[in-house]
């Protein structure tokens, strides 16, 4: 088969790979369905990438070279973002066994709430990043 | 409840679009996060135009006397507890006492 198409056709599906993993992944964060495993995200921009670079090697049409690369891009991307994630709190940071410390805030009406309230009541505290 | 860097009109907006029932408190200054030391000492912290730095997802359950009986905490800023996970530590801890 002619060059040109193969590149280009390569360069087009490589960019519609990175582009399904990135909706998927989207998607997953707005419903914060992110699982434990990245690994199919992974392997959807490896084989991104290896379609890109065996596009840039033939004699593919400029609109397929556009498309490798921005599949490149996005993939760089998503690895960017996971490497940069990790987490770290201070040593003393609180424990199970530890005793919750007094604390207040303004609740989503603007109203004060005291951690007094709380008391002789079980409850469950979740702090996260925010932007709901 | 739930504490984060939101303000208190985002916590607004995310309390009805969701229907949650839970207090939602603003901790734009980090103030209580930083007496449980939660606040992420890791490179992702911060957002542009928001806070100037943000808590490691952290989900604690406290006794009836305040003390935390389980709490767990996010390696990566992009998850959270699984909802089954929460569940099954609540069923684990209230229930059965």
């Amino acid at each position: 088969m002619d060059d040109t198409i193969v590149g280009t056709t390569l360069g087009l599906a490589a960019l519609l790979v990175t582009a399904t993993a990135i909706g998927l992944w989207i998607r997953a964060i707005r419903t914060v369905a992110i699982g434990s495993s990245r690994v199919w995200y992974i392997a959807a921009f490896v084989i991104a990438a290896g379609m890109s670079v065996t596009a840039f090697n033939l004699d593919t049409h400029w609109a397929g070279h556009v498309a490798a690369g921005l599949s490149i891009f996005v993939a760089l991307f998503f690895f960017l973002t996971a490497a940069i994630g990790p987490q770290k709190v201070d040593t003393g940071a609180i424990k199970v066994g530890s005793a919750l410390p007094v604390f207040s805030g303004n609740d989503e009406h603007g109203k004060r709430f005291d951690s007094n309230e709380l008391a002789g009541k079980p409850v469950l505290i979740k702090f996260f990043r925010g932007h709901w | 409840m739930t504490i984060s860097t939101d303000t208190e009109a985002e916590l607004l907006s995310g309390h009805k679009k969701h229907n949650l029932k839970a207090t939602m408190l603003s901790d734009r200054e980090l103030a209580i996060t930083d007496l449980f030391g939660l606040r992420n000492m890791g490179l992702h912290s911060g957002m542009p135009g928001g806070a100037k730095a943000l808590p490691v997802p952290t989900s604690i359950l406290a006794d009836d006397t305040g003390k935390v009986v389980w709490m767990d905490q996010s390696e990566h800023y992009q998850q959270r507890s699984d909802p089954d996970y929460v569940k099954a530590a609540l069923a684990e801890h209230l229930d059965s006492r």
